[in-house]
């Protein structure tokens, strides 16, 4: 009576503590591992869903890439190293205690692990630009590309850093366009800090720039324009966000 | 209020039972150890994490047997009045000592996230709480439903972003099935008054979203159960559980008419 019992692993959860003195803490990702190091997964929520904040999410997106190198690359994190590391993480970001669980496909246990424990809850349509910065870091990385998320470049901090061949490197800005508002400068000031930063360090670079609603407001329309402008002249390439569903991005 | 249900064609057969039950038992897995029960229980439930990524409170004995909840957590999926109730296999290979019971074949009642149960809010509460807190409508299905499986020793939980009240713990269900008109049962919750949900509307709108669930869907609910002895679930007294809800069905509409205003 009952199934074969498969194969014995651990998981653990990353948690991000935003205020460690508080332990308000919320669920990021999902890591499990076996004893040996023979199998490994790791599973996160979308960058954008765990902060709004561009230089938290670069952190976060360089610890959870990190760890992923480390459970799914030889060699494997074990569960030992996975305690150690647990014994070892006790300020913003912490791993709960690892627990068994039974694994027959490491693939189908973490996606049930990420449903049951990290998968954010369904939220409205509106797509900031946290997520369409999750699209386009995601689009590169299946792609098998080294990205950085809001990391900085001597001076210059950009959405995206792009490793290509032969040590070169691209980058990207995201804006848009679909919010309630009438005063654009932030973006217009983001825009401008990126164009100065490729100039200065003489970098090549994208943008990816959802535009306005059809029932926008005309300062968000000319906004919008403006910068366009701005780019169309220093020949910086504009996707929309449909864009990183292509078969080819800029530089391939 | 409007008229009764019309009858419906015999579809509550022996022969229409097994037939269902050769579909066999649907099982989850669970895969990892949750957490013990928040408060004391009869049936001491934990949970787990299943390879469906649902997360199940897992009991391994009920009063009336374990299919009593799992018919009861079916049925109050489709009224619109509780979580879902599944099979669960647990394994040894994740069970702390002090859920040792639970290896086996058992019963599983899918989470709901965010909930307080109104037991612990009797701890908690001692003064009115806002009036907003629960749903209207949702508390009158609850009665409802509770009211049609003739529940003893009744609990809710209650979500208080949403409003919503669920009715739990149905392992004292279906007992009693001798022919009986059922009686309202409202199931107190701390802070909220007892008339909550009585309004002529919302008691219509749960009575129809119960006269909806045909006696086909009822034989549904009582199929491809576990006939091991903890689950108290031969075909014969499934037939009869199925054969007392759809005739409770029948009478419920009259008997809420008494307590809706």
């Amino acid at each position: 009576m009952g199934p074969v019992a498969p194969q014995l692993g651990y998981s653990a959860i990353l948690r991000w503590r935003h205020d460690p003195t508080r332990d308000e803490a919320r669920n990021v990702a999902v890591i499990l591992v076996d004893r040996e190091g023979q199998f490994g997964a790791l599973k996160s929520a979308p960058i954008s869903s765990i902060s709004p904040q561009l230089h938290e999410q670069g952190i976060l997106d360089a610890i959870l890439e990190g760890l992923r190198q480390k459970v799914v690359n030889e060699p494997r994190l074990n569960l030992l190293e996975l305690e150690s590391m647990q014994q070892s993480m006790q300020l913003s970001v912490v791993l709960s205690k690892p627990k068994p669980v039974l694994v027959d496909d490491p693939n189908k246990t973490i996606e049930a692990l990420y449903k049951a424990y990290v998968a954010p809850r369904q939220g409205g349509t509106t797509v900031g630009k946290g997520q369409i910065l999750d699209r386009l870091v995601s689009a590169y990385r299946r792609r098998g590309f080294d990205v950085k998320r809001a990391a900085r470049l001597d001076d210059f901090l950009f959405d995206a850093i792009i490793e290509l061949p032969r040590r070169q490197r691209q980058v990207a800005e995201v804006l848009t366009f679909q919010k309630e508002k009438k005063h654009w400068e932030d973006e217009e000031r983001a825009a401008g800090h990126f164009l100065y930063g490729i100039e200065r360090l003489k970098l090549s670079g994208f943008a990816v720039i959802q535009p306005p609603a059809d029932s926008a407001f005309d300062e968000t329309r000319e906004s919008h324009e403006r910068i366009s402008k701005w780019f169309r002249r220093e020949k910086i390439k504009i996707l929309a966000p449909a864009d990183l569903n292509n078969d080819h991005l800029p530089h391939e | 209020m409007t008229d009764s249900v019309p009858a419906q064609p015999q579809v509550m057969t022996l022969d229409a039972l097994e037939k269902l039950d050769n579909q066999g038992v649907t099982i989850h897995w669970a895969i990892q150890y949750g957490e013990p029960p928040p408060i004391s229980s009869h049936a001491s439930p934990h949970s787990f994490v299943c390879r469906n990524g649902k997360v199940y409170w897992v009991k391994a004995t009920a009063q009336n047997g374990l299919a009593a909840e799992l018919i009861a957590g079916r049925l109050a999926k489709l009224a619109g009045a509780g979580p879902d109730a599944q099979v669960i296999y647990v394994s040894i290979g994740i069970v702390p000592q002090a859920a040792q019971h639970l290896v086996g074949i058992v019963v599983g009642i899918e989470e709901q996230r965010g909930t307080i149960n109104a037991r612990q809010l009797q701890q908690l509460v001692t003064q009115g709480l806002g009036a907003g807190l629960a749903d209207a409508s949702s508390r009158a299905r609850v009665v409802c439903f509770q009211s049609w499986i003739g529940v003893s020793d009744s609990q809710v939980l209650v979500n208080p972003t949403h409003g919503l009240v669920y009715s739990i713990d149905h392992g004292a269900a279906f007992g009693n099935l001798d022919p009986q008109e059922p009686v309202v049962v409202v199931t107190q919750i701390p802070g909220i008054s007892d008339d909550l949900g009585r309004s002529r509307a919302d008691v219509d709108s749960a009575l129809k979203t119960i006269e909806r669930i045909s006696d086909a869907d009822i034989l549904g609910v009582v199929s491809c159960i576990p006939e091991e002895v903890a689950w108290n679930a031969d075909r014969g007294r499934r037939l009869q559980i199925a054969n007392w809800l759809a005739s409770r069905r029948g009478q419920l509409r009259k008997v809420m008419s008494t307590w809706a205003q």
